[in-house]
């Protein structure tokens, strides 16, 4: 029913932030019930969804943001081909939820599923499949958009630019309001995973690059602390889904739990930390110890809620960091430079005491989406540093060895990239910008990442 | 693979269905076998709100239109559920409209409009339903009321009275139904986190929609008549509604 109040109902917030609680800036949120509502406001608007981007994509200074979390509903499936159609406010997690025990799983998934589809498509999101299974936008097959003269248009990879620039467009080209993807079939919600220790860094990489040893997923934790000939030791870490013969005779006991999903209950990061947690001296034991301890796991089975989401399982993690927040920085660089950057940028971090111990490394496959998408082929690390004085420079230092490299940064995690270094990143801009201007000459999608990076 | 819906138990029929409370109300409800009877004035609303419902639970959906404002509206909804297979088992009401406050002190028709969406509206579609239990000896009545309607108070005293008369009026037929073998009962929230209470910022026990059709959900099997939710409204609520008048009058409560 039409509520008998008509204004609209908005809420006016100080300090909106996104994950990585840098920054914080002043907006109205807008948070929709119906679909018909899900719509730009007066002034320059952006789509958000759960803000689990980390900078500042998902921010609009004194703008117009609309949440889509509240639209979320599935549209149609196929239970034979496992096509979805749902709102673009589903999150990965619902999503899940309501398709393991029927056999399906997302084609893809970032380290959080505490994000919508939306957000998944306008991110262009990767996750520990890419090197064999491309990025978000190989599982889209439709996309509807509200563009900014205010029609609802289907698209399809027909639709050329206007399509695939909403892949990595980080909600620039148009809000989204549905998406169809295909999910991928599975038969136990279990993953065979395999874990081995490496040394250092070449080591790692050795072993990442070795087919043999690869596996459907693939990801690297990396000590950035150790120093010498240890430097960059790692746990490479890579799994499968488990078919029911591979698992042991115990679960093939009981078929009916084996597709069950166990998102457990989140616990929540209780405070907000001391900065002293997180000093160089306890990362370094946690880290020796991380590593022995995940070395030593070998081959084993996990459900898939610990394999993908290990971090879903505390809430607000991110208040570990303490009151100032943190930043995520990835970067990607090129095979052929890759072991030469990644020391590099490793030996700064490390000089500049940017201590960190959730630090990843993986190998990407092949670039797909708009121009603005972040996975090219070549190694990519991502890696947390809390926020302090000086911290803003040293990105800035390390986006100028990346950008040199031939590589690029994540946007879903910036936010400090400058216009100039972004546009070495990514060669393709201009091509973006003079899209945006044609579907959006009046400037009504914005965030603060677009003003940062003048594409707006 | 988990199985197909369960044996069926009987139609739910939901009105206001396309509010927060009422969908996470009926998604508990396919949850446990029941199928739902979705009724709403908002037709595109519905349908995405029945194909969540289909694929996430697989029961069956039916649709029906439902205008509060519409005359007749309410009692040629009963009839149609009342004749609907699987033989409707419960009813729950979650229209509800808070309206504005200022607006119902000067326009004595969006006061009436506020009391005819949360209240009068109900005895159109509960009287025929709650008679066609009581023949058969068997059934549910829910309706959410709010805290709100324990006492009126000077920020949403139209919005409350309506509550309030809704409380009333469940609580009679609980009275004339309850030995007959119907259940009736009344959800009470307090602030829900939907479009209504979005814009006034971080309040108070801040349920969220899917606790509050939870509660809603189960009210049906569990064995209170009167629910608040999140629970402490009850002591809250308690201790206002024994304020006595020349103190109450006085607080901005």
């Amino acid at each position: 029913m039409k509520p008998l109040d008509n204004k609209r109902p908005g809420r006016a917030v100080d300090q909106l932030e996104s994950w990585g609680r840098y920054p914080r800036v002043p907006a109205r949120l807008f948070r929709p019930e119906r679909m018909r509502d899900f719509h730009a406001g007066e002034g320059p608007s952006l789509a958000r969804g759960l803000g689990r981007s980390y900078g500042d994509a998902a921010l609009l200074t004194d703008g117009d943001v609309v949440l889509s979390e509240r639209l979320d509903r599935c549209l149609e499936f196929n239970p034979e081909t496992g096509v979805l159609r749902a709102e673009a406010g589903l999150s990965l997690d619902a999503l899940i939820r309501a398709f393991v025990p029927q056999g399906w799983f997302v084609p893809v998934t970032p380290g959080t599923a505490f994000c919508t589809l939306g957000g998944c498509v306008a991110a262009n999101v990767h996750g520990k499949n890419h090197h064999r299974d491309g990025s978000f936008r190989q599982g889209v097959t439709s996309l509807e958009m509200l563009t900014a003269d205010g029609s609802v248009r289907d698209l399809t990879p027909a639709d050329g630019d206007d399509f695939e620039f909403a892949f990595g467009g980080m909600g620039l080209t148009g809000m989204i309001r549905e998406v169809e993807l295909q999910l991928r079939p599975i038969t136990t919600s279990m993953m065979m995973v395999r874990h081995s220790v490496a040394g250092n860094l070449p080591e790692l990489m050795a072993q990442m690059d070795d087919e043999a040893r690869d596996d459907q997923y693939s990801v690297a934790w990396v000590d950035l602390l150790a120093r010498g000939e240890r430097a960059g030791r790692g746990v490479l870490m890579t799994g499968h889904h488990a078919e029911i013969n591979e698992l042991p005779m115990r679960y093939a006991a009981h078929p009916e739990t084996l597709l069950t999903d166990r998102p457990g209950r989140a616990r929540p990061f209780p405070f907000e930390a001391p900065t002293w947690l997180l000093s160089p001296g306890n990362l370094r034991l946690f880290n020796s110890m991380y590593h022995k301890w995940q070395g030593r796991k070998g081959t084993f089975f996990t459900p898939l809620r610990t394999f993908f989401h290990p971090l879903d399982a505390i809430r607000n993690w991110n208040r570990m960091y303490g009151k100032p927040g943190f930043v995520q920085y990835q970067f990607v660089v090129p095979f052929e430079s890759g072991r030469e950057a990644v020391t590099e940028a490793i030996s700064r971090l490390n000089a500049a005491q940017a201590s960190s111990f959730l630090a990843v490394l993986k190998r990407m496959g092949a670039s797909d989406g708009g121009p603005l998408s972040f996975p090219m082929p070549g190694y990519t690390l991502a890696l947390d540093i809390p926020l302090r004085e000086g911290v803003i420079d040293l990105l800035n230092n390390l986006d100028a060895l990346v950008a040199d490299h031939g590589g690029r940064v994540y946007l879903a995690k910036d936010s400090a990239l400058r216009p100039d270094t972004f546009r070495r990143m990514y060669p393709e801009w201009e091509r973006f910008v003079i899209h945006k201007r044609q579907v959006d000459p009046d400037g009504r999608w914005q965030s603060d990442l677009a003003r940062r990076l003048e594409l707006v | 693979m988990t199985p197909l819906a369960l044996e069926t138990k009987g139609s739910v029929l939901v009105v206001g269905a396309t509010s927060p409370i009422a969908r996470a109300a009926a998604a508990e409800f396919a949850r446990q076998g029941y199928a739902v009877i979705l009724a709403a004035r908002d037709k595109d609303e519905l349908d995405r709100i029945a194909a969540d419902l289909r694929i996430r639970s697989r029961v069956e959906v039916t649709l029906l239109p439902y205008d509060a404002d519409l005359k007749g509206s309410g009692t040629r909804l009963a009839e149609i559920a009342l004749e609907l297979e699987p033989p409707l088992i419960g009813a729950v009401w979650v229209v509800g409209d808070l309206g504005d406050q200022d607006r119902a002190q000067e326009d004595v028709t969006h006061a009436k409009a506020i009391v005819r969406r949360n209240f009068t509206g109900v005895i159109d579609v509960f009287t025929p339903i709650a008679n066609a239990f009581e023949a058969r000896g068997a059934g549910f009545l829910i309706a959410v009321g709010s805290v709100a309607g324990d006492r009126g108070r000077a920020k949403n005293y139209v919005y409350g009275a309506a509550k309030a008369a809704l409380h009333a009026f469940m609580s009679g037929m609980r009275q004339r139904l309850d030995r007959k073998g119907v259940r009736v009962r009344v959800v009470k929230p307090g602030f829900v986190d939907t479009a209504m209470t979005f814009a006034m910022g971080p309040l108070p026990l801040l349920a969220s929609p899917d606790k509050v059709g939870q509660a809603v959900a189960r009210a049906a099997t569990g064995k209170k008549d009167e629910i608040y939710t999140p629970g402490p409204w009850r002591w809250i609520m308690l201790i206002i509604r024994h304020l006595p008048e020349r103190v109450f009058k006085k607080t901005n409560i």
